[in-house]
């Protein structure tokens, strides 16, 4: 047996944590070996050590500060949401931002909307939104990924459409924020969020969560709402100017921006284990990509520990760093030679972020795993309770405001006319092609269903 | 009360029950994430938000283990869930003193002992803040809450195999990186 094998014994020997054979191997060796008597002395010594730290308290009125939030949290629901939000994981989180958190970075976005009165809610009259994107499911695959259109479940990554503002890059000068600002009419229902919130979450030393379908929450907002079309099977790819899949081995993407170091968005599904192992780290940090401002955002992060389906199964990440595009294209050409672990979906930076106002809850549970209701949802015996993500939490801080609402959920095509009636909006304008929409996808992918509701004013 | 009860109560409404359970685990809690956070401002910050989706997620929790450990569940994720999305900076003495705070010192010791103390800290603070954060987080687990391998697979969602290598990387980089200070520690 190796040193390093025989450490691994003795740290756990320390532990309690062999079986009656390994401990009677790592007890004669410490009885002949020096070396091992050393290493133990040491372990025993670190651990002296570290339980020798200091013990910290907490002030007095910390248990009342989070008592008062559960208290707001639990008193802001109407009774009748009550269901919703304390069923669906994701839709819950909702709620918990709406009432705290990042309380100081709702403050930041509240003097930035103060600085342009009405900026929010001038344009909005009733609207609803449905997007629908197709992703793999990640964490617990159901019979119909499996029953998929190639079967494997691995290729059902479906392009959306590019947005516009990725697609024409060419009005942007050096500064695409200050351009699109100089040319954006005042008051426009986007103008402050879109370009300050991103930058602000980027940049900003506690946030830790990003915008996710930020392109195409964003892009209904000058043109009418579409939804994205799904015609499978298809092939992976990157929803940018340049596609992934079809990228020659000299990729080079046109992202609108050319000289400036700019922040850039992946957004990956990543193997679990890819992620742990912060492969994607090096690779990022092999092109000299800035980490600084990094976030990795894992939709399910903890899977049930004992469905081995989801421990494999791709999670869906979004990285911010910042970079040279050119450095971006290098990181896309080494992503694609893992393809077992990273599939990259888009790649956009984040100049063209657009706002959204809500971000997203994320929730697996819907009619097709078992509930026929929101109540149902509320079962955790199906054993598919959603782990929504506090990330996505974090992000939806900056942009709280009561009086709008989205969710997303994770759904099969079946399940997405469901949701109407979860969440009926009376006398909205239905977007003209949303009826047909959902018959339009392959009813066996998933997808994730984004309703932004903004209320009239 | 025990934590079956007071979970019951709140689920029924009662918030005041919740509250116990905050009361019972927040300096625990706290003192765990303080070894992982950057600084204390953000253990507390974690502490906080753990409690507060614990509380929105409690009707997810089946019992079938601790409320403690699904608890430290919740705060890892978010704890390692930040890390991860922000690279690790070097704890600098100053960072550590102030993660540190103010460090309650035995009355009896002498003012040189006291210094010396302090700067044992700073150095085991410091070693700790070198670690890759998974290190940290199963050392504190292991070393800190006296966490059983199995509770440790359950709350950083790892095999158990797992558990035991990490630990074991991590205690040999830790040794490494306190050389001196366990020679002194042992001399003690």
């Amino acid at each position: 047996m190796n040193d390093h094998a025989l450490d691994e014994l003795l740290s756990a020997y320390l532990d309690g944590e062999l079986t009656p054979e390994e401990q009677s191997r790592v007890e004669h060796a410490l009885g002949e070996s020096g070396r091992c008597r050393q290493r133990h002395e040491e372990f025993l010594a670190l651990r002296a050590t570290l339980q020798s730290l200091p013990r910290e308290q907490l002030d007095t009125r910390f248990s009342e500060r989070v008592m008062e939030r559960i208290r707001r949290l639990h008193a802001s629901h109407p009774h009748e949401k009550v269901a919703v939000a304390e069923g669906i994981d994701g839709a819950s989180q909702v709620e918990v931002v709406a009432d705290a958190a990042a309380e100081r970075r709702i403050e930041r976005l509240s003097r930035a909307l103060r600085s342009r009165p009405g900026a929010l809610l001038a344009a909005a009259a009733a609207i609803l939104i449905a997007v629908l994107i197709a992703f793999p499911r990640g964490g617990d695959p159901p019979v119909t990924e499996r029953n998929g259109p190639n079967g494997n479940g691995e290729e059902n990554v479906a392009p959306i459409d590019p947005p516009s503002a990725i697609a024409n890059g060419a009005d942007e000068d050096d500064d695409p924020a200050n351009k699109q600002r100089s040319t954006e009419p005042p008051g426009d229902l986007h103008e402050t969020p879109e370009r300050d919130a991103p930058q602000a979450v980027a940049q900003s030393d506690d946030s830790d969560s990003l915008p996710r379908r930020d392109d195409d929450l964003s892009r209904e907002k000058r043109e009418p709402p579409q939804i994205a079309r799904v015609n499978p099977p298809v092939e992976p790819r990157v929803d940018t100017p340049g596609e992934m899949a079809a990228a020659p081995p000299e990729l080079v993407i046109d992202y609108g921006v050319d000289v400036e170091k700019t922040l850039f968005v992946f957004r990956l599904a990543v193997a679990p284990e890819a992620l742990r192992s912060r492969v994607l780290d090096n690779i990022l940090e092999s092109e000299g990509l800035s980490l600084g401002a990094a976030d990795a955002v894992p939709e399910r992060p903890d899977p049930p520990r004992d469905d081995a389906a989801a421990r494999k199964a791709p999670q869906l990440d979004v990285v911010m760093a910042r970079a040279f595009p050119r450095d971006v294209d290098r990181v896309l050409l080494k992503l694609r030679e893992r393809e077992d672990e990273f599939r990259p979906i888009a790649v956009y930076p984040s100049s063209r972020i657009r706002f959204y106002e809500w971000v997203v809850a994320v929730a697996m549970n819907l009619p097709s795993q078992g509930a026929r209701n929101p109540a149902d949802l509320l079962d955790p015996a199906n054993g598919r309770a959603s782990t929504g993500s506090s990330a996505l939490t974090d992000y939806l801080t900056l942009w709280s405001d009561p009086q709008v609402k989205a969710f997303a959920w994770r759904a099969p095509t079946a399940d997405a006319k469901l949701v109407d009636r979860f969440f009926p909006v009376p006398d909205r304008p239905a977007p003209p092609d949303e009826p047909k929409g959902y018959e339009e996808v392959n009813p066996n992918l998933e997808f994730d269903l984004i309703f932004i509701l903004v209320p009239q004013e | 009360v025990n934590d079956a009860s007071l979970i019951r109560q709140s689920l029924e409404g009662d918030t005041g029950a919740f509250g116990q359970l905050v009361e019972k685990y927040q300096h625990r809690l706290f003192n765990t994430l303080l070894s992982i956070a950057s600084s204390r401002e953000e253990a507390e910050d974690l502490t906080q938000e753990a409690f507060v989706q614990a509380f929105v997620k409690l009707r997810t929790f089946q019992q079938q283990s601790a409320f403690y450990t699904w608890l430290y569940r919740i705060a890892f994720n978010l704890a390692l869930g930040r890390k991860r999305r922000r690279r690790r900076v070097e704890v600098s003495v100053e960072q550590a003193r102030e993660a540190t705070g103010v460090e309650p010192l035995d009355a009896g010791e002498a003012p040189g002992e006291r210094m010396e103390r302090s700067e044992r800290v700073i150095q085991v603070r410091e070693a700790l803040g070198a670690l890759s954060e998974e290190h940290r987080a199963i050392l504190v687990l292991r070393e800190m809450e006296g966490c059983c391998y199995e509770t440790i697979a359950e709350i950083l969602d790892l095999p158990v195999g797992t558990v035991r290598s990490r630990l074991h990387r991590a205690r040999s980089q830790l040794r490494d990186h306190l050389q001196d200070t366990l020679k002194e520690h042992s001399a003690d």
